[in-house]
């Protein structure tokens, strides 16, 4: 759900601030003291990603390597540092005057690509630019209701219409980046071209294929970033990104394939980092027949073997959920709640027969038919159900079909890998509440109880009072059971043990780990 | 020869016409919003945005305008937006048909340097060690799946003995050797896969155009054998082997999905099949428009091609 340390108090806010530009110095210093010897400068890191970057538009999602490439080119106000904890970016420090809003200050002197300024009307631009529908930014949902007040040309306010615990961690997203309004408005095409503030400026791009990036000389971080470029390579094979690596032609990848991962790890000259950022569930239409009633989709997640379904799907890398996706190094993690459903067929099937089908049940689920995890996982699923006598009709569709049919909620059930959308459990909100288009709108779902529990849990900022509401939120949810959590999908980046400075993160920063490492990567 | 060019050419327009309207209805009965694709699962998923970015891209006017727009806008040499990436559709062909037609050429060209002599040797030396032999090669080579055939190379040339690398283009300016040596692996893969049939045509072809009089009576002149083979019957065996290497051509124009995402070519197929998946219409319809009108180039200068071997086609109809 969320990786340790990132939910901060505003008592944490300040004690940070008070620390002020020290982090990120330490935090550089603990990462090279890790390593033998000092952090060199220069070199550039070859990197290959399975994901297909088609726009650059800081504000719109497109792919985990689109997340890396927007780290590296833009600056949100703030951001994460190696540990998952808030530091500084744009602005160097901020207040919290009440737990709606946050008063920013902007650093001095930075300016943009193209040699402009960053001012606070820059600010209120980019983030009103992500409220504005036509964008269809990524983060729109979660800055829903923000103002934004330019208070001085270097102070910007951010307000929101009620408590929100999240609105720091969220500015703090790559999503968040801010752009030049003069640049924007001056018609700039930002699917093609960038002009950000970032740790590294484009130099080359294709889209799809390739992006170089070359260091940032302005950078705002002194010293950083370490290297003189990046080049991405898109690679969607596979076998030929593995390849690559293997032959040297590339320093490191992303998304190592489930299989390989094993193999690689032998290899006395690779390094494999791993952490689970994205969970496998299934998804039920609660609206529908057989699905509305919680005891069907409770004797699901009774029977389903996610020991089966991780050696199968994920060659044993991807840890099974028998409780609630929230990772076991997170302040919010529930040990009581893990081993909820382990496989248990007979208890699958007393509630099958509670809930009138106790000579069993025919059934849909809709999958992706375009990757090997799901396709493998849903045969798992099916042959396990079958022994609950729950008989599933497997529909493979390509990914368009399945986006059409999830948005008009045209599904009985459906396999569906859920990234981690946010560092705080209030990712549940947009998971499941009734207000959210993610799952819950287009099938009508809303849980009161839930509703309630979540609204508390947005309005509190301290991780300790939060804690509690959250272990209710999620046994809430085990109860009701509108998804059956399955596994974590460990995503593995494989690199040279030439590549030096680079920490994997869990949660919703697993995507973002090697956009927070860039700065702080060297070539030995 | 000039009727003969014109009546090519119009037919040559009306297909490419009629193409182009029937891929533009298929393309848009298809499920799938390109918008709920292209915004991710978060604003993917948001009705509001999805329909603002909808009308932003004119994809809200009725069907029959949106194809007016595009068709007018076709004539006047505008192949429109690419839906994805802002980036003007005819700018991304530029940049990837070359890479394919380079390919596609490369990898003819070793069918045919390997293919015809295979061909000629099983033709020559039917019954023999050297004609099964040659036959066992060839039919190994278009039984093996493309993509086996490329892992075991990449195996053998880049992993193995390091002379190549295992995937990867360059562009010719940046760095001309690399480029060439990146254009070998997927080359052979395709050359190795089309062999076969291109020997097999041959050796079929050339038996048969043995056994003719004007071979015969150039043997009876006295002509040594491999005179006859080469001066007389060869030329006039390749006319169909020319036909099917065409034919070939123009269906690897869309059809190196796998060898390009193997050895990370980018080229048109790798294109369309992304652009196919995430419903990008304005790409789909300018590289299938490519295709087609690349297809109906070669197959003419097919034609033209074997016009000038033999006069009999170049008359109206027989």
């Amino acid at each position: 759900m969320m990786s340790k340390g990132k939910n901060m108090s505003m008592q944490q806010t300040w004690r940070r601030l008070a620390l002020g530009l020290g982090t990120c110095a330490l935090v550089a210093l603990a990462a090279g003291a890790q390593a033998a010897d000092a952090p060199k400068k220069g070199g550039t890191l070859r990197y290959g990603t399975v994901s297909e970057v088609v726009s650059l538009d800081p504000h719109v999602y497109g792919g985990s390597a689109w997340k890396v490439l927007i780290e590296a080119l833009y600056s949100p106000l703030a951001g994460y540092d190696k540990t998952g904890a808030v530091v500084p970016r744009l602005a160097e420090r901020w207040e919290q005057p009440d737990a709606r809003s946050i008063i920013f200050h902007l650093r001095s002197g930075v300016k943009f690509q193209d040699g402009t300024p960053v001012t606070a009307d820059d600010v209120k631009f980019s983030l009103e630019r992500i409220l504005d529908p036509a964008t269809g930014a990524s983060l729109r949902s979660n800055l829903m209701g923000a103002t934004v007040s330019v208070i001085d040309a270097a102070t910007v306010k951010v307000e929101k219409p009620s408590a929100d615990a999240t609105l720091l961690g969220v500015l703090a997203l790559p999503e968040a980046a801010i752009v030049s309004r003069k640049w924007v408005e001056g018609g700039a095409n930002l699917k093609l071209a960038a002009n950000g503030t970032g740790p590294f400026q484009l130099k080359n791009y294709e889209p799809a294929v390739r992006a170089s990036l070359a260091r940032n000389p302005n950078y705002f971080i002194a010293g950083q970033p370490y290297l003189d470029g990046v080049d991405f390579r898109m690679i969607k094979s596979d076998d030929a990104r593995v390849n690559a690596l293997r032959s040297q032609s590339l320093d490191m990848i992303d998304f190592v394939p489930w299989k390989d991962i094993d193999v690689l790890r032998r290899n006395a000259g690779m390094k494999i980092d791993m952490a689970g950022g994205a969970f496998m569930s299934v998804w039920f239409n609660t609206s529908k027949k057989p699905f509305d009633d919680a005891r069907v989709r409770r004797a699901v997640s009774y029977a389903i073997d996610r020991e089966a379904v991780s050696k199968a799907a994920f060659f044993g890398h991807g840890q099974p959920i028998y409780g609630a996706p929230t990772p076991e190094d997170s302040p919010y993690y529930n040990k009581a709640l893990d081993g909820t459903y382990k496989r248990d067929v007979k208890q699958a099937r007393a509630l099958l027969a509670e809930a009138g089908y106790a000579n069993g049940i025919d059934a849909s689920m809709v999958v992706f038919q375009g990757l090997g995890i799901y396709t493998t996982m849903a045969q798992v699923v099916q042959a396990n159900l079958k022994d609950a006598g729950i008989n599933l009709k497997l529909e493979p569709v390509e990914w368009a079909t399945l986006v059409e049919r999830k948005n008009r909620g045209d599904y009985e059930s459906m396999i569906y890998g859920v990234s981690v959308k946010l560092p705080d459990p209030d990712a549940y909100a947009y998971y499941l509440g009734g207000d959210s288009s993610y799952w819950a709108k287009p099938i009508g779902y809303r849980d009161p109880e839930l509703e309630k529990l979540l609204a508390d849990g947005r309005a509190l900022t301290d991780p300790k009072a939060r804690q509690p509401i959250y272990a209710q939120v999620e046994k809430r949810i085990l109860d009701t059971t509108p998804w059956a959590f399955v596994n974590w999908r460990e995503q593995a980046q494989g690199y040279l043990r030439k590549v030096q400075g680079y920490t994997q993160l869990g949660g919703a920063l697993s995507e973002s780990s090697p956009g927070i490492s860039l700065p702080t990567m060297w070539l030995n | 020869m000039l009727p003969f060019l014109l009546r090519r050419l119009s037919s040559a327009v009306i297909t490419l016409a009629l193409a182009t309207g029937l891929v533009f209805i298929a393309i848009h009965l298809l499920p799938g919003d390109p918008v709920a694709i292209m915004l991710g699962d978060q604003a993917g998923s948001d009705p509001v945005a999805v329909a603002r970015v909808r009308t932003q891209l004119g994809l809200d006017l009725p069907l029959v305008t949106q194809f007016t727009h595009w068709a007018g806008a076709l004539v006047q040499g505008d192949l429109g937006v690419s839906l994805r990436t802002g980036e003007p559709v005819a700018d991304e062909l530029a940049r990837r048909i070359p890479r394919s037609l380079e390919l596609i050429g490369a990898g003819l060209l070793v069918a045919v340097l390997l293919g015809v002599p295979l061909g000629v040797v099983a033709a020559r030396a039917r019954g023999r060690v050297a004609g099964v032999a040659a036959s066992v090669i060839a039919v190994a080579g278009f039984s093996a799946p493309v993509f086996v055939l490329g892992i075991l190379l990449v195996l053998v040339f880049s992993l193995g003995l390091g002379w190549l690398p295992s995937s990867g283009f360059v562009s010719f300016t940046d760095d001309p050797l690399q480029h060439c040596l990146s254009l070998i692996l997927p080359a052979l893969t395709i050359g190795l896969n089309f062999m076969g049939v291109v020997a097999r045509m041959t050796r079929a072809s050339l038996a048969d155009v043995m056994g003719k009089d004007y071979v015969k009576l150039a043997r009876a002149k006295g002509l040594p054998r491999s005179k006859a083979i080469f001066r007389h019957a060869l030329p006039n065996a390749l006319v169909p082997v020319i036909a099917i290497v065409g034919i070939r051509a123009g269906n690897l124009l869309g059809g190196t999905v796998i060898i390009e995402a193997l050895f990370e070519w980018p080229g048109l197929s790798s294109l369309l099949v992304s652009a196919a998946f995430s419903r990008d219409y304005p790409v789909i319809q300018g590289a299938l428009l490519a295709v087609f009108a690349i297809f109906i180039l070669i197959s003419l200068v097919i034609d033209l091609a074997q016009g000038l071997v033999d006069p009999r086609i170049r008359r109206p109809s027989t």
